[in-house]
């Protein structure tokens, strides 16, 4: 049986760990504290001004993640042509996610698809609520995209990725759960795998958002999440109520 | 020496950071010479068929792996490495593959159309049959899958798991000296990095 993934997501600026609040930089960590043995998949995200996205500092962090964890690697953040994702894929990536690329030029996301295969390729869609209408963002959240939210889920239902990460900026770093209404939004319009980011700060939230049909996998960036131990608790709690998960080995 | 062969698309580092954490001496192989020195094959890959068909080709290894392969030198193919073992691909037209074991390789939902690819995620793997690969790891422990291809008009006697993701897929095969899995072991941490160590040891 397939299980549901607890996905550890950590945003870098000009390669120094730091957590985000609303998609800004907030708060510093350094990457020592991070024991993984326990999360499903790890995704980074290079969060750095346009001009300094993907250079030699976030590219070291990359690496150091390859030779220390053995597990599923996924990278965000710049990746723009095909040149970059090869960059990023030639490190020992195994997924990477676009989000801005796309609606600039689709078919750049057509022909990362195509050489590395769709399972290969995530794409985010970035939300903001306002006014109880959601809007999508891309370049980390400081540019709305003409197209309303389910215009922009049938242009991802056509770019043949494998996986779809929901973003909601507005719950970024907020802990106060995740924006369900906006998951299960996009979830009835995209028939793709889906995982989720923002807002996770309780066992419960984790448990609620994996209820949902095609939520395949839940991110947190906290680091109250990050030590072996409360990756286990997290894990033995939604083990417990019926959740398919990796525990027991 | 383990010669883990160069596919030019995708996982390379991984499966060589997995193999120096069980202290495995490796050795990259872009061209047929390479192969002379190895005492066994890893064949890894991410991507489509056909850019690795037309990679194997380019480097002239399809028949050296193959003849060392027949002489009896154990292999292990990793994801789309596990598809090249069998006889032909039909991912983005027809391809043939290594022809090592019975088998083609097609998309996951010709076998059931409303199975939702491509499967990603960790899986466990249920024992068919007694097997080397999976000395001292426990049936259906989990392991990380990401593909949308599967083979079908296998011989079940050599599958020695399958994992369930609507339809049965199989997951990991071994026929005397050939050894093939659908997952990453290389992403899949301390079942992984001993499915890799038991075929070390092989």
């Amino acid at each position: 049986m397939l299980k549901k993934r607890i996905i550890i997501s950590l945003t870098f600026q000009d390669g120094v760990l730091f957590r985000t609040k609303k998609f800004i930089p907030d708060y510093r960590y350094t990457k020592n504290f991070v024991d993984l043995w326990n999360a499903d998949e790890i995704i980074l995200i290079d969060v750095s001004n346009k001009e300094n996205k993907l250079n030699n500092n976030f590219l070291e962090i990359i690496k150091f993640f390859i030779n220390n964890c053995h597990l599923p690697i996924s990278v965000g953040g710049g990746i723009n042509s095909i040149i970059n994702a090869k960059k990023v894929f030639d490190l020992g990536v195994e997924r990477i996610i676009l989000n801005s690329a796309s609606y600039y030029d689709q078919n750049i996301t057509y022909k990362i698809c195509e050489t590395y295969g769709s399972s290969s390729v995530i794409h985010s869609i970035d939300c903001k609520k306002i006014k109880d209408e959601y809007y999508v963002y891309i370049n980390n959240g400081k540019e709305r995209v003409k197209k309303n939210i389910l215009e922009s889920c049938n242009f991802i239902n056509n770019l043949n990725v494998g996986e779809i990460l929901i973003n909601s900026i507005d719950n970024d770093g907020g802990l106060m759960g995740f924006d369900i209404e906006l998951i299960k939004l996009i979830s009835k319009n995209i028939n793709l795998p889906i995982i989720v980011q923002g807002g996770a700060g309780s066992w419960d939230h984790f448990f609620k958002v994996l209820n949902i049909e095609n939520v395949n996998g839940a991110c947190t960036q906290n680091i109250y999440h990050f030590t072996e131990p409360s990756l286990l608790a997290l894990k033995e709690y939604l083990f417990k109520r019926g959740i398919p998960i990796r525990y027991d080995n | 020496m383990i010669g883990i062969i160069n596919t030019g698309v995708g996982n390379i580092p991984s499966v060589l950071s997995a193999l120096k954490k069980i202290d495995e001496n490796t050795i990259l192989c872009g061209k047929k010479n390479d192969l002379d020195k190895v005492k066994k094959i890893i064949l890894p890959g991410v991507g489509s068929f056909k850019a690795f068909h037309d990679k194997i080709n380019d480097t002239e290894l399809f028949y050296p792996i193959q003849n060392r392969v027949k002489n009896g030198i154990p292999i292990l193919g990793i994801c789309l490495g596990f598809h090249a073992l069998f006889e032909k691909s039909i991912e983005y037209g027809v391809f043939p593959g290594l022809d090592l074991i019975k088998g083609e390789i097609v998309k996951i939902n010709s076998l059931k159309e409303e199975v939702k690819i491509p499967h990603i995620g960790w899986n466990s793997c249920q024992f068919n049959k007694d097997s080397i690969l999976f000395k001292g790891i426990k049936n259906k422990s989990d392991f990380y899958f990401t593909h949308s291809y599967t083979p079908i008009n296998y011989d079940k006697n050599f599958v020695s798991t399958f994992s369930t993701y609507e339809v049965d897929l199989v997951s990991a095969i071994e026929k005397e000296n050939i050894f093939g899995v659908q997952f990453h072991p290389e992403k899949s941490q301390k079942n992984g990095l001993k499915l890799l160590k038991n075929f070390c040891e092989v």
